[in-house]
C-alpha cells in the first residue's frame, strides 16, 4: 500500500469516528465475534473494511454495505456486521438510522499448521480489530513425474 | 388506572435500574471456547465480579459462581478488558459467561462469542469429534 493512500485511509476512519461520535445516534447493545477470513490470511490480505448500517427502530440491522476494503474482507465484516444490535445512545427520536463499524485486520507473527491464534477485540463506540498469526505458506504435495 | 400506573412506575424503574451502571464498557475482548474445558464437554455459567481501577482497567477480577476451568478462562478475558465511567458510585462490574458447546456444528473460534449488554457473554462452540482408535 502506497504512504498516500494509507494516510488517506486513515483519514477516513478518523473522520467516520469522529461523525459517529458526534451524531452518536447508536450504539452497540449486542456484539458478535468474527474470525478472520480463512482465505484472506492465507492470502497475506490485511487493511481496514468500512461498513455502513442501516439500524431499525428496535436496533436491529436491516442492510450492511461494505464502503471500503478488500474484497476477501469485506464479505466477511458486512456478514458480522449484520449479526449486530444497537440501542439509540442520542436524545433524537428522529436520528437517522445508520452507523458505522470500522474493521482492521491485521497479521502479527507466524503459526504452524492451521492452529493460528487469533483475536477480536471491539474498541467501543465502533472500532472492531481482527487480528491473527500468519499461517505457513502451503506447498503443493504433488509428485515430480 | 391505578393497576396501570403502577404498572407504568414499576417498569420505568426497572429501565432506570438497567440503565443505571456506574461504568461502561469501553473495550470488549473476545472469548473462544477454552480447549480444555471442549475437551471434556464442559458446559454452564461463570459470573466474574470485575473491580475496576479510576482508568477503567480492571484490577482485579473474582470468581462469584461456576465451574473452575471455566471461570478461570473467563477471569483471563475479563481482565483484558476497559470500561469507561458513566455516573458516579459503585466500581465494580459483573459479567457472566456463559459457555454452550453445539453439538453437529461447524463454528469459527470467534463466530461463537456474542456479548450482551450490559454484562452478558456467549460463548459457543462445536463439538469436538470423537477419533475412533485405528483398530476399530
Amino acid at each position: 500500500m502506497r504512504p498516500g493512500t494509507f494516510h488517506s485511509c486513515w483519514l477516513t476512519i478518523a473522520m467516520l469516528a469522529l461523525s459517529t461520535a458526534a451524531a452518536g445516534d447508536w450504539e452497540p447493545s449486542e456484539i458478535v465475534g468474527l474470525t478472520y477470513p480463512w482465505l484472506a490470511k492465507s492470502a497475506r490480505v490485511t487493511g481496514i473494511v468500512v461498513v455502513r448500517l442501516f439500524v431499525a427502530p428496535d436496533g436491529s440491522v436491516t442492510e450492511a454495505k461494505a464502503v471500503s476494503g478488500h474484497p476477501l474482507l469485506t464479505e466477511a465484516a458486512r456478514k458480522n456486521a449484520e449479526k449486530w444490535k444497537f440501542t439509540r445512545s442520542g436524545q433524537d427520536p428522529d436520528g437517522v438510522g445508520e452507523a458505522y463499524l470500522v474493521y482492521r485486520f491485521a497479521l502479527e507473527g507466524s503459526c504452524a499448521g492451521r492452529d493460528c491464534r487469533t483475536s477480536f477485540i471491539v474498541e467501543l463506540p465502533n472500532l472492531v480489530v481482527v487480528t491473527s498469526e500468519i499461517p505457513p505458506i502451503q506447498v503443493s504435495q504433488s509428485k515430480p513425474r | 388506572m391505578r393497576i396501570a400506573t403502577a404498572w407504568i412506575v414499576s417498569l420505568t424503574l426497572l429501565g432506570i435500574t438497567a440503565v443505571a451502571q456506574s461504568w461502561q464498557p469501553a473495550k470488549v475482548v473476545g472469548l473462544g471456547y477454552p480447549r480444555s474445558a471442549l475437551v471434556m464437554g464442559l458446559e454452564g455459567a461463570a459470573e466474574i465480579k470485575c473491580y475496576l481501577a479510576n482508568d477503567g482497567s480492571v484490577a482485579r477480577a473474582e470468581p462469584v459462581s461456576g465451574d473452575e476451568e471455566l471461570a478461570s478462562a473467563a477471569i483471563r478475558n475479563a481482565m483484558q478488558w476497559r470500561f469507561r465511567r458513566v455516573h458516579s458510585g459503585n466500581d465494580s462490574y459483573t459479567l457472566v459467561y456463559r459457555f454452550r458447546i453445539l453439538r453437529g456444528s461447524k463454528a469459527g473460534e470467534f463466530s461463537g462469542f456474542r456479548f450482551v449488554r450490559p454484562g452478558e457473554i456467549f460463548i459457543t462452540a462445536a463439538q469436538i469429534p470423537m477419533r475412533r482408535s485405528p483398530s476399530q
